[in-house]
């Protein structure tokens, strides 16, 4: 059984994209990121909304700290970041190199155990000449286990 | 020229170029400083014995033992301490006790840092006490770089007073069997002096940042109780270390090096609270320790060819002198910390220490060395943003805090550490003047 079946066709993100773009694409594809495929065709990393918002939204001392904050904390907000700008950001300064990546022709198990040694909850299929697939999330793969046993 | 115990002039030569060349390479920065030092180690021990001046067995018995074991064993009780949130729930409640009025925070946070240092490694409190005092001042709306260089600061000189505060402290007293109450009260002096100087110039410096602003009523609103995890083992941890402290006090009286003391309290710490052994293990800082066990070997090996007799010997002559001896004393003092605010002050350490055994070694009384090296390496370090981990650590901070005007670029600490180490060091060498 190919993963392609369970994956998610969604737009690839490449140099010069903008967060607004970005996030259209993940809102439309209902994932959480998409792949990033350099200048030169490989696929380098991904983008991600998380990561985006953990980078240019909260620091290092907040996430540490989470678990001791009140709710009265408007002033952590960063004065500088407004929706707007932040939407206009270009995407290449937050990518992650860390992105877990799978063959269509790899079993489902082995898919789950890179999600888990990634810590992520999706991954991307891309073949071996480089030709992306689809993301396969563990909602994609639930929806589909739900589908197929109504 | 005499010889060395087991070698020549010519061996002498070639344990000053492997000490050099592992000592640049550890300076470069080129290589990490443990695989540099411990290059250099092994170099000594493979030339040292094949040219006969130098021993398997005494690189051995160079490492000294106490100092290794009593920063392994302070390390594991850190870890363990902090793990139980004290270290945050204490900084809330200083914050919140300040009534966010900047400059009540910045000596609250100045104070406890300091008598933390004194006990604990000063590094650990530094990083604890960071990533919170920016979360502080940002709800306070308030540049979090002048707090961070104070505790920063504050912290070097306050890890000085005592014999397990510093590691260079631990490597002295180990050296010159120098028991807790001794260093403390010899240093206590030494310390307060420049670290009131030090508070008093970070007032001054940086009087536009600590300015109230009309937020300074804003919600500190930090759950300081969410920050202990288990109160059990808070009560536990404050055992162990009520006791840990209790037994340095005495430990001389007792027969008990220090190391044996941070073991006991380590010990009675893992019975009690009962870590992960694994994960515990894993917050010692092995590089660290093994960076100094390699030095030992280093020095031991220089040490091993009657070199640094000679150094000793030749300092005698003028150190026998009371009034040379004040200013031997605090050449050493200036010439340690400005060493320390360039270079990485852990090996000038480990080189001085059998220098000024060897003058011990000629009937002199060589305690206001000790103090005079134990102090000037502590001022020194505040120079430069490189002159202490503490700095370093803090300058990490800042750059994460996402906050525009908190970063702290070297200039900008030269700016303040510059005045602060000099005006501690003329206190400093005023105090060392009446003392001794």
């Amino acid at each position: 059984m190919s993963l392609t079946q369970f994956a998610v066709p969604t737009a690839i993100a490449v140099p010069g994209m903008t967060v607004r773009e970005l996030f259209t694409e993940c809102v439309k594809a209902d994932v959480a990121g998409l792949p990033f495929r350099a200048a030169n065709g490989k696929f380098v990393g991904k983008a991600s909304i998380r990561h985006v918002l953990r980078e240019v939204c909260i620091s290092q001392a907040v996430i540490d700290h989470a678990r001791l904050l009140g709710d009265s904390i408007e002033a952590l907000r960063f004065p500088q970041i407004r929706e707007q700008w932040l939407l206009d950001l270009i995407i290449d300064d937050y990518i992650l190199s860390d992105a877990a990546t799978i063959t269509p022709a790899s079993p489902l198990t082995k898919a789950l155990a890179i999600m888990e040694s990634h810590d992520t909850s999706y991954l991307f299929v891309i073949d071996a000449k480089q030709k992306y697939h689809g993301t396969l999330s563990i909602v994609s793969l639930a929806r589909r286990m739900l589908d197929r046993n109504p | 020229m005499p010889v060395g115990p087991h070698g020549d002039i010519v061996s002498m030569w070639i344990a000053t170029a492997i000490l050099i060349g592992a000592y640049a390479m550890i300076f470069s920065e080129r290589l990490h400083r443990t695989y540099a030092a411990l290059a250099g180690a092994v170099a000594m021990v493979g030339i040292g014995g094949w040219l006969g001046f130098y021993s398997q067995e005494e690189a051995l018995t160079s490492i000294d033992a106490n100092t290794i074991v009593l920063l392994m064993g302070m390390m594991l009780l850190v870890a363990l301490l902090r793990a139980t949130g004290l270290f945050e729930y204490l900084a809330i409640r200083l914050a919140k006790a300040s009534g966010g009025r900047p400059i009540r925070l910045m000596i609250y946070m100045g104070v406890a840092i300091s008598l933390l240092s004194m006990i604990l490694d000063n590094v650990t409190t530094v990083i604890i006490f960071a990533p919170l005092t920016i979360l502080v001042t940002r709800l306070l709306k308030l540049n979090p770089a002048p707090f961070l260089i104070a505790q920063a600061m504050l912290s070097n000189i306050g890890g000085a007073a005592t014999l397990v505060g510093d590691p260079p402290n631990i490597m002295i007293g180990s050296a010159a069997s120098i028991d807790f109450v001794t260093f403390l009260i010899n240093m206590a002096p030494l310390v307060v002096a420049p670290w009131l100087v030090t508070l008093l110039l970070l007032l001054v410096f940086y009087r536009k940042d600590l300015q109230p602003t009309s937020s300074e009523t804003a919600l500190i609103d930090l759950d300081e109780n969410k920050a202990i995890r288990e109160p059990a083992q808070v009560r536990r941890m404050l055992l162990v270390m009520g006791l840990v402290v209790i037994l340095f006090f005495v430990h001389h009286r007792l027969g008990f090096y220090p190391s044996f003391v941070s073991l006991i309290g380590l010990a009675l710490a893992l019975i009690l609270v009962r870590p992960h052994a694994d994960q515990l293990v894993g917050e010692v800082d092995w590089s660290i320790l093994l960076f100094f066990a390699s030095l030992f070997v280093i020095v031991g090996g220089v040490e091993a060819t009657g070199l640094l007799d000679v150094i000793g010997s030749s300092v005698a002559a003028a150190a026998r002198d009371p009034n040379k001896l004040l200013l031997t004393a605090l050449a050493l003092m200036w010439i340690a910390a400005i060493l320390s605010a360039l270079i990485d002050n852990i090996p000038f350490t480990v080189t001085m220490i059998p220098i000024i055994t060897a003058l011990s070694a000629e009937g002199i009384d060589v305690h206001p060395l000790w103090w005079a090296l134990a102090i000037g390496v502590a001022l020194g370090g505040n120079g430069t943003h490189i002159g202490a981990t503490a700095n370093i650590v803090v300058i990490a901070q800042a750059e994460r805090s996402g906050v525009p005007n908190a970063r702290i670029t070297p200039l900008q600490w030269l700016r303040t550490g510059l005045p602060v180490m000099f005006s501690g060091l003329v206190v400093a060498s005023l105090a060392f003047a009446l003392l001794y």
